[in-house]
């Protein structure tokens, strides 16, 4: 009878236990699938980070080299030609020389200042000046009157003064906006656009619109050009947000927002 | 013959834990251990006492199923204290917990049937396997993606226990069965012997593998 009883202990207990033991199998299995995957998608962040981070040292790169470039063009370049033209200057003053010096001597003045005027445009489209010196404000007031004196595009705007967004990182604002109606221009034939840029808390909020032929926006995410990337990278520097509508044939409308505290 | 095969079975289990227990003493003077090797150390070690133990009460045909409970307990207190240093905070609270669950349960099942000393209780061995199962399974999920320590001794724990708690379970059954062929009963233990043999392999692995590589202490 004894026997029987723990017999019955004996398989009661076994069962019990192989079935607690299975259960506990079947939660590792469960958590560790659930473990795998966070890890995969924790991974797959951390390369796109780095990614990001790439980008933003290939900008930061470009700007630095840029900015070389228009310091040497103005320092090696166009005080050199200023000598040239300045010498030239003197030369014709002389009244010793023929008329076929002259002639040259005028050719080699007219020569140099237009060149004298591409290094200056190459120069200032390399590092807009006044951005330095005026700030983003009158910096994109002037960009955009360049705009409206071409007489092709209708350029609405309403500037204002960032206070938020450092010295520093002003360069990317502008030329988000620069590359912005490049793109409405180029790729999108647009006649008008609209701009609104206002501070706010986190820092700003730019607003884009433009009249053009519009695209289709699934593929803004994955299949992005060369331009709207390189704002998408600057955005990310500034730690914003770009976001953008379009319809076909009406028009496109962007808008880049900060998200926390410029930094 | 099968009794010899049955004795030396034994002996080779029984000499192959003396020398893990040995080697895993020598390297806690050796080694900067940490205080998880440390109660793996003590663990090795009780279990060689207790089965010496075990095996002189036998050769004295005393009855010696009660060294069973200082042999589950301090197996489940030791082994649990182990996990506790290997877990992270969260897990750490969940080892403590269970700890006092499952000594609660075990005083309490012998204030109730104090008879259970001089037999196998199957409570004890069912709730301290359980917990420890537990744990093995906690330690191998944390192994998942870090590369995780102890990994040969968590797989032995695992095997040796889930296995031998089923044969554990029919202790009192073939203890009391005096109507059961001979061998039968033998063949039983002998697999038990047997599991003893692959965990102490394991356990010796984990030696071989990675502790013999631990940097040993200045002198």
């Amino acid at each position: 009878m004894e026997n029987q009883e723990s017999l019955i202990a004996v398989l009661a207990y076994g069962i019990v236990f192989i079935s607690l033991l299975l259960l506990g199998l079947m939660l590792f299995f469960h958590y560790s699938r659930k473990k795998i995957v966070q890890e995969q998608v924790s991974k797959i962040e951390m390369k796109l980070y780095h990614q990001k981070n790439v980008l933003k040292a290939t900008i930061a790169t470009q700007e630095e080299e840029r900015t070389r470039i228009a310091q040497d063009l103005h320092d090696d370049i166009s005080s050199k030609l200023n000598i040239v033209s300045l010498t030239t200057n003197m030369l014709l003053d002389d009244t010793t020389f023929s008329k076929e010096h002259y002639k040259s001597l005028n050719h080699i003045l007219e020569v140099t200042t237009t060149t004298l005027e591409s290094s200056r445009k190459i120069a200032h489209d390399l590092l807009p000046p006044i951005l330095d010196k005026f700030g983003l404000e009158v910096a994109l007031e002037e960009l955009l009157d360049d705009y409206i004196r071409t007489n092709k595009l209708q350029v609405l705007y309403e500037i204002n003064r960032l206070p938020l967004v450092l010295k520093s990182n002003e360069l990317h604002v502008f030329r988000i906006v620069q590359e912005l109606i490049n793109n409405a221009i180029r790729h999108a034939n647009a006649s008008q656009v609209q701009i609104n840029l206002n501070a706010t808390d986190s820092g700003f909020l730019l607003k884009f619109e433009d009249n053009g032929v519009g695209f289709d926006t699934t593929d803004f995410e994955e299949k992005a050009g060369l331009g709207i990337q390189n704002i998408k990278s600057r955005a990310a520097i500034l730690n914003a947000t770009l976001t953008a509508e379009s319809t076909l044939g009406v028009g496109s409308n962007f808008i880049l927002k900060t998200n926390g505290k410029d930094e | 013959m099968i009794d010899l095969l049955n004795e030396s079975l034994d002996n080779i289990a029984s000499i192959f834990s003396l020398i893990v227990g040995i080697l895993y003493a020598v390297y806690w003077f050796k080694v900067e251990a940490d205080r998880a090797f440390s109660f793996l150390t003590l663990y090795l070690g009780l279990t060689v006492i207790i089965n010496l133990t075990m095996t002189f009460y036998a050769t004295h045909k005393w009855n010696n199923l009660f060294i069973s409970h200082f042999y589950f307990i301090s197996q489940f207190v030791l082994l649990s204290q182990f996990y506790y240093c290997l877990f992270k905070k969260k897990q750490k609270q969940l080892v403590r917990f269970l700890q006092i669950l499952v000594l609660l349960i075990i005083i309490i099942n012998f204030i109730i049937d104090p008879a259970i000393f001089f037999k196998f209780s199957l409570l004890e061995v069912f709730v301290t396997a359980i917990t420890l199962l537990v744990f093995t399974i906690i330690h191998l999920y944390n192994s998942l993606i870090e590369k995780g320590t102890y990994q040969y001794v968590n797989a032995g724990i695992l095997i040796y226990l889930s296995m031998s708690t089923l044969i554990f379970f029919l202790g009192n059954y073939l203890a009391l069965s005096k109507d059961l062929p001979e061998g039968l009963s033998n063949n039983i233990w002998n697999i038990n012997i047997l599991l003893v043999l692959i965990y102490q392999t394991f356990i010796f692995l984990e030696w071989k593998i990675n502790i013999s590589k631990w940097k040993t202490k200045n002198p």
